[in-house]
């Protein structure tokens, strides 16, 4: 099963193993991960799942859509690598991903 | 008769009616279920008016009142939903009520009791609650949003339409991502954003922060929502 590191903004980590198909905010949500609010519940309508995608993964999560990229032009503290992390599906592709969180989603 | 009357304007509604209706929904719109028939299964349903619908399935979306009984019985206030303050206290200070049966005051809105059906609202009040209880850092407050994926379409809804009295939009309805900000005097209160989610995250943002913009501004799509947005006072 993928392993998703999530480190949280304060630094703490959290490695979780989780199963492909899910998307990283689910797996997130589901182990109780702190920083991921996710309040719409994965439609990409709310932008409080933001992540950090670190750059040695960027190609293989692919690129932001434009719903997603237009839902974080209004996110805080967005970066270059900033992504919401209910629109990255886990595949065994994304084995040891590595994603930030930021200070706050709202 | 129209659907969606109690959460949008007549303009967003006739939109979405349109919608379903070219992707081959019929409405029959105040028709009156009287019967189900079938035997081993379902084959149709009969309205009060003599017309039969055949169905293989039937799905029963009927709206919700609000389950007092319980907060009744135990001498609490309650009018539309159990009324509680901005902390989601009854008026047994010992007791909290959120969710969709509850109604508090929202502060964007000059406090008016709201009985809010979403997902929002009762994460809102359970984290409100949450905080009161270990006395533990408040939430901030968002406005109430809304969301419904219809076909390809998104729409996002924040602020409370309820009492406007102008509408504007942004974007043209035929080319299907379009937004409809909802107007009381000079004050924005509430936007219909369909796969327009920078003009919903702007207007939601204004709202939060108890800003407007005038209605010929934000009407002009020659600027960037996230500019105007900057902008408002």
């Amino acid at each position: 099963m993928p392993k998703i590191t999530y480190i949280e903004h304060s630094g703490k980590e959290h490695v979780i193993d989780a199963p492909a198909g899910q998307t990283v905010m689910e797996a997130a949500v589901k182990h109780a991960v702190p920083g991921i609010d996710a309040d719409c519940g994965g439609a990409c309508a709310c932008a409080t799942c933001h992540v950090y995608v670190d750059a040695a993964w960027a190609d293989k999560t692919g690129e932001a859509g434009s719903m997603e990229q237009s839902m974080l032009d209004f996110a805080n503290d967005v970066e270059d690598t900033s992504r919401l992390s209910c629109q990255i599906k886990i595949s065994d592709a994304l084995d040891g991903l590595v994603v930030r969180l930021p200070k706050s989603q709202h | 008769m129209r659907p969606l009357a109690r959460v949008t304007s007549p303009e967003v509604a006739g939109f979405f009616l349109d919608e379903h209706t070219r992707q081959g929904v019929r409405f029959v719109l105040g028709g009156q279920p009287a019967l189900i028939k079938g035997s081993e299964h379902v084959t149709a349903v009969g309205l009060t008016d003599g017309m039969e619908i055949p169905a293989d399935i039937v799905l029963a979306g009927i709206g919700v009142n609000p389950e007092m009984t319980l907060a009744q019985h135990c001498g609490l206030t309650v009018e539309n939903g159990i009324v509680t303050d901005a902390q989601c206290r009854t008026s047994d200070p010992n007791i909290f009520a959120i969710g969709d049966c509850a109604a508090r005051p929202i502060s964007f809105f000059d406090n008016r009791l709201c009985r809010l059906e979403s997902v929002h609202n009762a994460i809102e009040g359970a984290k409100i609650v949450a905080a009161t209880i270990t006395g533990g850092k408040p939430p901030n407050l968002e406005a109430p949003w809304f969301w419904s994926d219809q076909y390809d379409l998104k729409l996002q809804i924040a602020g409370l339409f309820n009492g406007y009295d102008h509408i504007v939009f942004r974007g043209v309805i035929t080319d299907r991502a379009f937004a409809v900000f909802y107007y009381q005097g000079e004050r924005l209160i509430a936007v219909d954003a369909v796969n327009k989610p920078a003009e919903y995250l702007g207007a939601k943002m204004l709202i939060q922060t108890g800003r407007t913009l005038p209605r010929d501004v934000i009407a002009d799509e020659t600027r960037p929502m996230k500019e105007l947005v900057a902008s408002a006072k």
